[in-house]
C-alpha cells in the first residue's frame, strides 16, 4: 500500500543517507551538469520529506506540493528583486507567506476525505501555475517569461559552496523531521493516520493535527523552493505544474513513504536518472512514468523498504548481528524508574493514588444515560434508554445482534449525538461534546478491533494515552531528544507502569504492536487508557475473538485493575460466563430499548430475557398472495 | 452582451464535453471507487490515433474515428488488466496514484511521438457556420457536440436500463460486495467499464480537438473543470455529471470572457471548495455518507 | 413437507472437515466440521461472535481459510464466489442486502445473472409460484420495502439461481415474530420443493428447532450437534 507502515527511529538511517549524499557530493569531482542536478535533487528531496510527513505519517495526500515550492521560490525572489529585501529577510518572509497560504488552504481541505483533498490540491497547483503564468501578476512574477533569480550573496548559487549549503539544510531538515515523527506529536499524527475516530477518542484534536501536518509539509516545500531558485537561476511557471507535483509524489513512492530518509533516495533516483543519465527528455519522461507505475504495483514499500528487508534478512542469516539487534531492542525499553506500587504520576501533575473519595463524590453515578434516543436518518437505533452506572462498579451491557449496544457506547464516548435525552459523566453533562473533550473528562473507550497503531511499538502506543495533544509540545518536539528527553522518560515510566497493571511482559514491550496476539493488543489498548487518567472505562466486546483461557485471563486483569484503581467499567460482551465472572450489574438491550436491568444472574434467569436470546415462535400468517411480512 | 451570450453558449458546449468525460469518471468511480485521473490523456490519445489514421494512413475522418473508437476500447481493457487489476488490494490511494502515473506515461509517449510539431490543426466532422438566431450564432461544431452528447446520454441510459450488462453494472456500483457474493463477474464488468470509458474519452477528444488544437496536454485544464463539474453534480450521479459540468462550463467561460483566464480558473476552484465544504453530495447525489 | 417434493439431487452435499478461519489476529473458527446432505435442512445456532456468519462467508469463498476438507458434491470449493455460486451453493446474506435502487424484479434478475440461469422468465415464474407474496412487490424499488418484505425478496433472489444448497444468514434478524414465522415456513417449503439443501444460520434457536432436520451449535469456533428436543440443551446455547 502506498501509505503502509511508517518506520520508527528513522533518525540514524536518514542522517546516514543525507550524510552520504553530502560526503559524496562534496568529495567527488563533479561536472557542472551533475553538480547542478545533484543540488536540484537535494532541494526536491526536502520538498519530498515534507510530503512524507503528510502522506507517510499522517495518511493524507497533496498533489500540489510543487505549487508550494513555486510559491516559496517566487515569493522570496520577488521580495529580493522588487522590494529590495536582503536575502535572509526575504527567505523568512517568503517562507512565512507560504505557511500562511498553507494554513488557509489547509483549514479548508482537512474537512474533506482523501478524494476531495486530492482534487482540491491538484486544482490548487493548477491555479497557482495559471496565476504565475498570467498577465495579471506579470509585473511581479514575470508571467510566462519567468523571473531571473539573482545570485545568493554569501555562497553564490552554484558550485561546491552552494552544494554544501543545500546539504546542510537537508541535514537540518532531516534532524527536525525525524525528531517530529519520533515524538509525541509524531505518534499522534500516526494515530490519526491509523483511524481518525480512534484518535479523537484518545483525546487528539484530529483537524488540528492534520492542519499542522499540512502546514509543515508546505513550509518544507517553500524552503526547497528557495534552494531550488538559487541553483536554477531562472523561475518559469511551467516547471511547477501538476507533472512536477506528481514527480514529488513519485519520489515518495520510489524512495519509500513513512521513512524520512526514503524520499531522499527517491529524489536522487527520480531527478538524476532522467536529468543526467538519460539525456533524451522524451525517453526519460517515459522511463520515469514506467518506474513510478512499477513501484506502485510491485514495490509499494519503495527502496527504503527493500533495503530494510534486505537488512532484516542479513540479520537473520548472521546470528551475531541478530543478537546485537535484539540486545539493542531490549535496551531501548529498559526502564529507568520502576516503582509498581506507587501509583502516582509525574507527568501532568495529577496524582493517581486512589484515596477515599469524598462523601459527595461517592454518590454521583459514574454514568447516567437519561432517555437517550439515537437516530440515523429514519432509523431509530436507540430509544428511550435509561442507564445508571454506580461509581466504582462493573456494569455489563448485553443484547442480541443489532440491539444497539455499540451505538450506546458510541453515544457515551461522543461519536454520536443523541437526538433526545442527556448523558452525564460523574454529574457533568457531556451531550454534544466532541470525543476528545469527553476523553479529557476521564472517559476511555476501547474498540472491537483494538485501536492500536500497528507500526508503533507497544511502549509508544501506550505513551499516546497521555496528553497526546498537549499545547505547545509541537515546538519542543521539533528539537529532538535534547529538549524532550525528560518528558519522554516520564512518559515511558507511565507506560511501563500501565503495562505492568494490564499484565504485558517486559520482553514484549519493544515489539511492534501488530506483532502481538489479539489478547495482548486488547490489553495494550486498555493500558493506553489507564495512563491518561481514566475514571470510566468503556469496553466494546473485549472478549471477541479470544479463547476461553484468554477470556479468563482478561477477566482477571480487569478485576485487578478495577480493584486497584476503583475504576468504573462498562463492558459490552456476548460471553455470559465472562460477564457473570466480572460484572456487578447488567443491562439488557433489544431493538434499541432497555428490556432488563439488575444483578446478572438474576436477570438472566428471567424468562422474557431468555426468550429474547433464544427467539420466539409465533403462528405463521396465512400464505396468500399480497400478504406482507411485517 | 452578445459576447457573454456566445460565451455562455460555447460554455454549454464545452460543459457537455466535460460532462461526457465526467460520465466516464463517474462510471469508474461508482463501480471501482477509483478516481481516474488519466481520463483526459486517454481522450487525447484517442484523438491522436484518429488524427494519425487520417494524416499518416490517408483515411477519411469518418472512417478513422470508428477505428480509433474500437482501438480505444481495447486499450482501455488492456490498461485495466495491466495497471489497475494487479495487486488490487493495494488500496484506493495507491490505485488512484497509478492513474496519475498512467497519465504521465501516456503524456510522455504522446510528446515523444508527436510533441515536436504540436499543436496541430484538427479536422472537423462538420463544416460550416451553423445556425443564427437573432444576433447569436450557434456554431456547427457546438451543435454537433450537443447532438452527440444527447445521443450518448440516451444510449447510456438505455444500456443501464435495459441490458444485462447495464443492470449488472448498476448492482456492482451500488453494492459491490453483495454483487460479487451473488456471483456477478466483477472483473469482466470492470474491464468493460474501462473499455467504455476509453471510448467515451476518444469521442470527447475528437470533438474537442478542432477548437482546442491537438496537443499532448490538450485535456489538462479540462480534467480539473470536469472534476469540479462532477463534484457539483454529485459524484455518484451520471446525470449530475452532465448538469454540473454544463454549469461549470457556462460560469467559467463567461468569467474568462468578462475578466481573464486566471479569474475563470479561480472561480471554478472556489466553486469546488465551497461545494465540497457545504454540500458534498452535490446537486443530484444522494444524501448519505458522502463526506468528500 | 409436500407430497410432490422433488427428489434431492444425487451427490454428497456439503462436507466440511477441520475448518480454521482467522480475521487478522483473531481465530474465529477452530477446526470446525459440518456436513449438509443433499436436500437436508440444517440449522446453525450460537451466540453472537461465535462465527456463524463467518462460516457462511468462508463457504462462499470470501475469506481465507484452511481446511482438511471443504467440498461440495465431492469436489473442493474454490475461494471464488463466482465459482461457488456456479456450483449451486447460493448465499443469502445477513441483513438482506437489497440493491435498494433497483426494483424487486431487477434484484431477482441479478440473482439469475449470478446463477447463470439461462431462461430468466421461467426461473422467475417458478420462484413466484414458490413465494407468491412477492408478486405485488415486483415493480417496487427494493429500498422502499419493509424488513420482512426485503427478507422475502432476498430469499427469492437466492432461490432463482436454482441452488443445490441455499445458505441463509440470520433470517430472523430484525423481523417481527409473525414475519419470521411465515418467511421461515415458506423458505423451508421452497427448499423442499426444489430438492435443495438449506444451511440456516440464526440466533433464534426456537424457530430453528421447529423447522430443521438437524441442529448444530456453534460455540467457541467449533460445532457440536445438539438434540433439538432438549429444551435445556437449547438454552445452554446462550447461558
Amino acid at each position: 500500500m502506498i501509505i503502509g507502515d511508517a518506520k520508527n527511529r528513522t533518525l540514524v538511517p536518514s542522517l546516514v543517507i543525507a550524510g552520504g549524499v553530502t560526503v559524496v557530493g562534496l568529495a567527488l569531482p563533479l561536472d557542472t551538469t551533475l553538480e547542478y542536478t545533484l543540488i536540484a535533487a537535494v532541494a526536491w528531496a526536502i520538498a519530498a520529506i515534507g510530503l512524507d510527513v503528510l502522506v507517510g505519517f499522517t495518511g493524507q495526500v497533496s498533489f500540489g506540493q510543487a505549487a508550494f515550492v513555486a510559491i516559496g521560490a517566487y515569493a522570496t525572489s520577488a521580495l529580493r528583486i522588487h522590494a529590495g529585501f536582503p536575502t535572509p529577510l526575504a527567505v523568512v518572509v517568503g517562507v512565512g507567506i507560504t505557511g500562511v497560504i498553507a494554513l488557509l488552504l489547509g483549514s479548508i481541505v482537512v474537512r474533506y476525505r482523501i478524494f476531495g483533498i486530492a482534487v482540491a490540491t491538484l486544482f490548487f497547483g493548477y491555479l497557482t501555475v495559471t496565476v504565475l503564468m498570467g498577465d495579471v501578476l506579470r509585473p511581479v512574477f514575470g508571467g510566462a517569461n519567468g523571473l531571473a533569480v539573482p545570485e545568493y550573496e554569501l555562497v553564490g548559487s552554484h558550485g561546491k559552496p552552494y552544494l554544501l549549503l543545500t546539504c546542510v539544510v537537508l541535514l537540518i531538515v532531516v534532524f527536525v523531521t525525524c525528531s517530529l515523527t519520533d515524538s509525541q506529536t509524531g505518534r499522534a499524527l500516526r494515530l490519526v493516520k491509523t483511524n481518525e475516530a480512534v484518535a479523537a477518542a484518545a483525546g487528539i484534536r484530529v483537524r488540528r493535527m492534520k492542519m499542522l501536518s499540512f502546514t509543515y509539509c508546505c513550509v518544507l516545500a517553500a524552503i526547497a523552493g528557495v534552494l531550488y531558485a538559487g541553483v536554477v537561476g531562472y523561475l518559469g511557471p511551467e516547471g511547477f505544474g501538476i507533472k512536477q507535483s506528481v514527480n514529488i509524489f513519485a519520489m515518495l513512492v520510489v524512495g519509500g513513504a513513512g521513512t524520512v530518509g526514503g524520499p531522499i533516495l527517491g529524489a536522487l533516483l527520480v531527478t538524476i536518472l532522467p536529468g543526467y543519465l538519460l539525456r533524451d527528455g522524451h525517453v526519460s519522461a517515459v522511463v520515469f512514468a514506467a518506474v513510478l507505475l512499477f513501484f506502485l504495483i510491485l514495490l509499494p514499500e519503495g527502496i527504503y523498504g527493500l533495503l530494510q528487508r534486505v537488512g532484516a534478512w542479513i540479520t537473520r542469516m548472521v546470528p551475531a548481528l541478530g543478537r546485537f539487534a535484539a540486545r539493542r531492542r531490549s535496551a531501548r525499553v529498559r526502564r529507568v524508574d520502576h516503582d509498581p506500587d506507587a501509583a502516582t504520576t509525574v507527568v501532568g501533575g495529577a496524582s493517581r493514588v486512589v484515596d477515599e473519595t469524598t462523601e459527595a463524590e461517592a454518590d454521583i453515578p459514574a454514568l447516567e444515560v437519561d432517555g437517550v434516543e439515537v437516530t440515523f436518518g429514519g432509523f431509530v437505533a436507540l430509544s428511550d434508554v435509561d442507564l445508571r452506572i454506580r461509581a466504582g462498579s462493573v456494569h455489563a451491557i448485553i443484547g442480541p445482534n443489532g440491539a444497539g449496544k455499540t451505538t450506546l457506547l458510541n453515544a457515551v464516548s461522543g461519536l454520536y449525538v443523541p437526538s433526545k435525552g442527556d448523558i452525564r459523566v460523574f454529574g457533568e453533562s457531556t451531550r454534544g461534546m466532541p470525543p476528545h473533550r469527553i476523553r479529557q473528562r476521564g472517559v476511555v473507550r476501547t474498540f472491537q478491533t483494538p485501536a492500536i497503531v500497528p507500526d508503533l511499538d507497544v511502549l509508544d502506543n501506550v505513551k499516546l494515552g497521555l496528553d497526546a495533544d498537549e499545547k505547545g509540545s509541537f515546538w519542543t518536539d521539533l528539537l529532538g531528544r535534547l529538549a524532550t528527553g525528560r518528558r519522554e522518560r516520564a512518559l515511558e515510566a507511565e507506560a511501563h507502569w500501565a503495562l505492568d497493571a494490564v499484565g504485558i511482559d517486559e520482553s514484549r514491550r519493544a515489539l511492534l504492536a501488530k506483532n502481538l496476539d489479539l489478547s495482548e493488543q486488547k490489553r495494550v489498548e486498555i493500558a493506553r487508557g489507564l495512563v491518561g487518567h481514566a475514571r470510566l472505562l468503556l469496553l466494546d466486546e473485549p472478549t471477541a475473538g479470544l479463547s476461553v483461557k484468554q477470556m479468563e485471563s482478561l477477566g482477571a486483569t480487569l478485576k485487578e485493575v478495577h480493584r486497584r484503581f476503583g475504576l468504573t467499567i462498562m463492558v459490552i460482551s456476548h460471553h455470559i460466563g465472562f460477564i457473570l465472572d466480572i460484572a456487578d450489574e447488567m443491562t439488557v438491550l433489544d431493538y434499541g430499548r432497555v428490556i432488563g436491568n439488575g444483578e446478572p444472574a438474576e436477570v438472566l434467569a428471567r424468562p422474557e430475557i431468555a426468550a429474547t436470546f433464544m427467539g420466539v415462535d409465533a403462528e405463521p400468517v396465512e400464505e396468500t398472495a399480497g400478504t406482507e411480512g411485517s | 452582451m452578445d459576447l457573454y451570450i456566445s460565451a455562455a453558449i460555447s460554455g454549454v458546449a464545452v460543459g457537455l464535453l466535460y460532462g461526457m468525460i465526467g460520465f466516464a469518471i463517474v462510471m469508474l468511480y461508482k463501480s471501482t471507487g477509483v478516481a481516474n485521473f488519466a481520463q483526459g490523456t486517454l481522450a487525447t490519445l484517442g484523438a491522436f490515433v484518429a488524427w494519425a489514421l487520417v494524416t499518416d494512413a490517408g483515411l477519411p475522418l469518418l472512417a478513422a474515428v470508428p477505428i480509433a473508437l474500437v482501438a480505444s476500447g481495447v486499450f482501455g481493457i488492456i490498461v485495466y488488466f495491466l495497471v489497475i487489476r494487479p495487486r488490487a488490494s493495494a488500496g484506493n490511494l495507491n490505485i488512484t496514484v497509478r492513474t496519475l502515473g498512467l497519465s504521465l506515461l501516456l503524456l510522455a509517449i504522446m510528446e515523444w511521438r508527436w510533441g515536436a510539431l504540436a499543436p496541430y490543426r484538427y479536422p472537423t466532422i462538420v463544416q460550416g457556420e451553423g445556425i443564427q438566431i437573432a444576433s447569436v450564432v450557434l456554431p456547427a461544431q457546438s451543435l454537433l457536440i450537443a447532438a452527440v452528447a444527447a445521443v450518448i446520454m440516451v444510449l447510456l441510459w438505455a444500456l443501464f436500463r435495459y441490458t444485462r450488462a447495464g443492470l449488472s453494472f448498476r448492482a456492482l456500483a451500488e453494492q459491490p460486495d453483495t454483487a460479487r457474493l451473488l456471483g456477478l463477474r466483477a472483473t469482466r464488468l470492470s474491464a468493460a467499464t474501462w473499455g467504455l470509458s476509453a471510448i467515451l474519452g476518444t469521442i470527447v477528444g475528437v470533438l474537442l480537438a478542432p477548437s482546442a488544437f491537438l496537443a499532448p496536454a490538450m485535456m489538462e485544464p479540462y480534467l480539473l473543470f470536469t472534476f469540479t463539474g462532477i463534484v457539483l453534480g454529485g459524484l455518484t450521479s451520471l446525470p449530475g455529471a452532465l448538469l454540473g459540468s454544463v454549469i461549470v462550463g457556462i460560469i467559467s467561460n463567461v468569467t474568462i470572457v468578462a475578466f481573464n483566464l486566471e479569474a475563470g480558473v479561480l472561480v471554478v476552484f472556489v466553486i469546488l471548495l465551497i461545494v465540497m465544504l457545504l454540500r458534498p453530495q452535490g446537486l443530484l447525489g444522494k444524501q448519505e455518507a458522502v463526506r468528500l | 413437507m409436500t407430497t410432490d417434493a422433488a427428489q434431492p439431487a444425487t451427490g454428497r452435499g456439503l462436507e466440511i472437515e477441520d475448518l480454521v478461519v482467522g480475521y487478522g489476529k483473531a481465530t474465529v473458527l477452530h477446526g470446525l466440521s459440518l456436513s449438509v446432505a443433499p436436500g437436508e435442512i440444517v440449522g446453525v445456532a450460537g451466540p453472537n461472535g461465535a462465527g456463524k456468519s463467518t462460516l457462511l462467508k468462508v463457504i462462499s469463498g470470501l475469506l481465507p481459510r484452511t481446511a482438511r476438507r471443504l467440498d461440495f458434491d465431492g469436489v473442493p470449493l474454490k475461494r471464488d464466489p463466482v465459482s461457488v455460486v456456479g456450483r449451486g451453493v447460493v448465499h443469502v446474506p445477513e441483513g438482506r442486502r437489497m440493491f435498494a435502487n433497483l426494483t424487486v424484479e431487477e434484484n431477482l434478475r441479478i440473482g439469475a445473472i449470478g446463477g447463470r440461469v439461462r431462461e430468466y422468465r421461467a426461473a422467475r415464474d417458478r420462484v413466484v409460484e414458490l413465494l407468491p407474496a412477492i408478486v405485488p412487490m415486483l415493480g417496487r424499488r427494493a429500498g422502499l420495502l419493509s424488513g420482512g418484505q426485503q427478507q422475502q425478496v432476498a430469499i427469492a433472489r437466492g432461490l432463482i439461481a436454482n441452488p443445490s444448497l441455499l445458505m441463509v444468514d440470520e433470517l430472523s434478524l430484525g423481523l417481527s415474530p409473525t414475519a419470521v414465522a411465515s418467511i421461515s415456513a415458506s423458505t423451508v417449503a421452497s427448499c423442499r420443493e426444489l430438492g435443495a439443501g438449506l444451511l440456516w444460520v440464526d440466533q433464534n434457536v426456537t424457530i430453528l428447532a421447529k423447522h430443521c432436520d438437524r441442529l448444530v451449535l456453534l460455540r467457541d469456533g467449533v460445532a457440536e450437534a445438539v438434540d433439538m428436543t432438549d429444551r435445556e440443551a437449547l438454552g445452554s446455547v446462550y447461558f
